[in-house]
């Protein structure tokens, strides 16, 4: 390939990677506020009018009784200036923790976002033990895998030509 | 009908029983005439199955009103189209579509190896009999879809009866995705237990585990490939449907169905390791278990309503069921790994950190972390409320925040993996290969920031892309011109000529490509905007650069339903652009309400419409519009990952060539002068 043409191929591929600037920011609206407080909340939960769990502003099951009056209550309760806490509050004493769209920070619930993090931790250390360990055996040991105790490198020898003999792909 | 379908399903368990208790038996005798016997026994599961299958549609299109389930799921006006669909519907005939789904690959496995593997298969066989056998006591004594419908008389005694007409099809499953999603999810669960099977077979039967990987490859790439459609049919039929704007919400059921799919990419890639050095062995096996273990566990909860889902099936007492059957296969996987994990053993050490086998490590810790943060985050609401009695919810805010990172780790390592060599990767290579994917993609950062991108995640996840894309891109490239230059083909004639001779590796790549674009898609999201308006005919509503009016209503009646549908005219820079009717439909068999959403799809754009009912306050109608960035790309890349995946399963064509070499000159190495993430030899990478 000429030059020309690998500048024109990254010139192609910066084209297609600009193709989201061409996406405009949403513009600020007066009822955003309420929107990202609906998104912390969930519809159905402590009622039977509806049993979506869906988070609240995503509801939109055909005449869903309970999210239209939450997202009214959210509305009201965002136009009076109430602080964001009381707001999120004021829908958990009415339903329950369970409002909530994700697990509050705090007490128990805390374990739900530690898990994660911890999870990776473990996995990291879990993969370079593993690592190490492979480093340090030696080629002529990892090549005799069979000198694990419990099997002989023979025994194992013969279970491997045995598949290799019994199967076929 | 319903009787023979009853008939034909207790027969089906009668062999599956004999297939089972005879495959053990013949493992211990190794007495041909059993072993040949079970294997037939197994086929007449199969058979059985697809008659039981067979008799319950018969009873759909059909209108038998006095069967319960046709009853509860269908109607005479349903279309022949949805009655297909009816026999998912319910948890009773998902159960038996299931069991015909498994019967499916069980019988394509008999066939195939009918004469090959004569002493693996027994245990296979007896593995897959086993499976079948727990699907079809549920179906036989637990969940029949056969029970004749029978109503309390006067005397209180129960009489069977039948119905004039049927209650319906749910309204959210009158939708064409929704006869051809399901089908695709549980082809992806059922295939399963393919590689389950023969894992398992190969580690009972001591076999030291590279022979099952090669038997099993096409089935897990199968089963993947259809648990990838199923997942994206999934979405975009929630996106279509439901009406709320989006595609994934991180419901339980949704999660279910991500689970196995994780593991199963996890070992899609860690079975490289065993087939190229070795090694992993013990690793590949547990993580076909835990993907089998997954699909039982997902299926579980869908059923037993332990966790709330606007999917999940009503609540039911068959979640024990399921409980005992994860328990008995926990059980017989820990029982064979303890008795033969000796065989398992890994056979090479490890050259260096900057190596493949590396990236292959880290690639399985992500999409393992991946995954049980997702379990974990499902099951949580289930552990506080027994731990604290206060239940939770566990929503897609959290589930966003664990997953995003972990997505653009793996969409990293999606682009470094395949770059790196086996056993070690020098500093030259590294340069050669990774200087002009990131040069390109952080240029596309510098390029964003000017722009005023300034959403970190999206931020991150465009750069990540066009370097990931630029490195397939760079492979396909340096491949192909190593061939153009011998053959003085074209580009992209060379390109395919180079992914017909290792389909495997650019089949992988073309995957990893179509990965890049649903991660496009992805980025789109923290883009998306919505506007509700109350509507007068003759209004106009401004969202982005489109202008909608409102032209009026009609009533348009038909078989099933009745929809009223606003007519809503798209205008650009005051130019008519095309026409959207979102619908409110209702079905007056069941009295149920539903929407169906009208979409102007582009590549940069969804312009997204809902009729969302009538305002309380006005009473007049409500216009809810979303533009949605790039949601297209998801589509897209989903069909670009179906593509990859079938061409990995190809042959290579060189195979070919070899064989059938004896009246051909020998062909010419074509290795010269390549780099070795381009050699051009037979396999895979």
């Amino acid at each position: 390939m000429t030059r020309v043409r690998q500048y024109a191929a990254v010139f192609v591929i910066l084209l297609l990677a600009t193709l989201p600037l061409t996406i405009t920011p949403a513009v600020a609206q007066q009822t955003d506020h309420a929107k990202q407080l609906g998104g912390k909340l969930i519809c159905g939960v402590g009622t039977t009018i509806c049993n979506c769990k869906q988070i609240l502003t995503q509801c939109n099951h055909v005449g869903c009784m309970n999210s239209g009056m939450m997202l009214k209550t959210l509305d009201e309760k965002v136009a009076k200036g109430d602080p964001d806490e009381n707001i999120l509050q004021s829908f958990v004493q009415e339903f329950g923790t369970a409002v909530l769209s994700e697990p509050p920070k705090t007490g128990f619930t805390l374990i739900a976002w530690i898990l994660p993090s911890f999870y990776l931790l473990l996995g990291t250390g879990l993969v370079i033990f593993v690592i190490s360990r492979w480093r340090k055996r030696p080629a002529h040991v990892a090549s005799l895998a069979g000198g694990a105790p419990g099997i002989s490198a023979e025994l194992l020898e013969r279970a491997r030509a045995q598949a290799s003999r019994e199967t076929q792909d | 009908m319903d009787i023979f379908g009853s008939f034909a399903l207790v027969l089906a368990f009668v062999c599956a029983v004999y297939a089972f208790g005879g495959g053990i038996a013949a493992i211990f005798t190794r007495h041909p005439l059993l072993i040949k016997s079970t294997r037939q026994a197994g086929m007449a599961t199969c058979a059985l199955i697809f008659l039981a299958t067979f008799s319950l549609e018969y009873l759909f299109f059909s209108d038998n009103f006095a069967n319960a389930y046709v009853v509860a799921h269908s109607n005479r006006d349903l279309s022949t189209f949805y009655k297909v669909a009816a026999l998912w519907s319910g948890q009773e005939g998902s159960l038996l579509f299931w069991s015909f789904l498994l019967a499916v690959y069980v019988l394509s496995v008999l066939i195939t190896y009918r004469n090959k593997n004569g002493e693996l298969m027994p245990y296979v066989g007896v593995v897959m009999a086993g499976v079948q056998i727990f699907f079809l006591t549920l179906n036989n004594f637990v969940a029949s879809p056969f029970k004749a419908l029978a109503l309390p008389g006067a005397d209180g005694v129960m009489n069977y009866v039948a119905r004039a007409d049927g209650s319906g099809l749910n309204p959210l499953l009158q939708y064409p995705e929704m006869v051809i999603h399901p089908p695709n999810l549980y082809s992806g669960y059922t295939g399963f237990t393919i590689p389950f099977a023969f894992a398992l077979g190969a580690l009972l039967a001591r076999y030291p585990g590279e022979k099952w990987i090669h038997l099993t490859r096409k089935w897990t790439m199968i089963a993947w490939m259809f648990q990838s459609m199923g997942i994206l049919l999934g979405a975009h039929w929630a996106y279509a449907v439901l009406g709320w704007g989006g595609y994934w919400g991180w419901d339980p059921v949704e999660n279910a169905s991500f689970l196995p799919w994780l593991t199963g990419t996890a070992f899609l890639h860690s079975v490289m390791m065993q087939e190229k050095r070795g090694m992993m062995k013990v690793w590949n096996v547990w993580l076909v278990f835990c993907t089998f273990l997954l699909c039982i566990l997902g299926t579980f909860l869908t059923r037993s309503g332990i966790v709330s889902s606007v999917h999940a099936f009503a609540q039911s007492s068959i979640g024990s069921w399921f409980v005992g059957f994860l328990v008995v296969i926990i059980a017989v996987c820990f029982g064979a790994y303890l008795k033969n994990r000796d065989y398992l053993k890994s056979e090479n050490q490890l050259d260096s950190i900057v190596s493949r086998e590396s990236s292959f490590l880290f690639n399985n810790l992500i999409l393992l972390v991946s995954c049980v943060a997702i379990l974990s985050g499902t099951l949580f609401p289930v552990f506080s409320e027994w731990i604290t009695g206060d239940r939770i919810s566990v929503g897609a805010p959290f589930f966003n925040k664990v997953n995003i990172p972990t997505g653009l780790l793996l969409l990293f390592l999606t682009g470094v993996g395949p770059l790196l060599a086996w056993r070690k990767t020098s500093t030259e290579s590294l340069k050669r290969n990774f200087g002009w994917p990131l040069g390109i993609g952080l240029a596309a950062g510098v390029v964003a920031l000017i722009f005023g991108f300034r959403e970190i995640y999206s931020w991150v996840c465009l750069i990540l892309c066009v370097f990931v894309a630029s490195t397939v891109g760079l492979e396909f490239y340096r491949g192909a011109k190593v061939i153009r230059a011998r053959s003085g083909a074209s580009y992209l004639a060379s390109a395919v000529d180079l992914t017909m001779r290792n389909t495997r590796r650019y089949g992988g790549y073309i995957v990893h490509m179509g990965m890049v674009f649903v991660f496009i898609g992805l980025a789109g999201t923290a883009f998306n905007r919505d506007l509700q308006k109350d509507m007068r005919p003759g209004q106009t509503m401004q969202i982005g650069t489109y202008t909608l009016l409102l032209q009026g209503f009609d009533t348009k009646p038909e078989k099933n339903y009745t929809a009223q549908r606003m007519n809503v005219e798209v205008l650009r820079d005051n130019k008519p652009v095309m026409m959207l009717y979102p619908e409110k439909r209702h079905f007056s068999t069941n009295e149920q309400n539903g929407t169906m959403v009208a979409i102007y799809s582009t590549l940069k754009e969804d312009l997204y419409v809902v009729y969302a009912g009538d305002s309380p306050d006005t009473q007049l109608p409500v216009l809810h519009a979303y533009l949605n960035p790039l949601v297209k790309w998801i589509w897209l890349g989903g069909a670009v990952v179906v593509l990859g995946t079938l061409v990995a399963m190809l042959p290579n064509r060189r195979a070919v060539l070899v064989l059938a070499g004896a009246q051909q000159p020998a062909a010419q190495p074509l290795t010269h002068g390549l780099a070795p993430s381009v050699t051009l030899r037979e396999g895979h990478d």
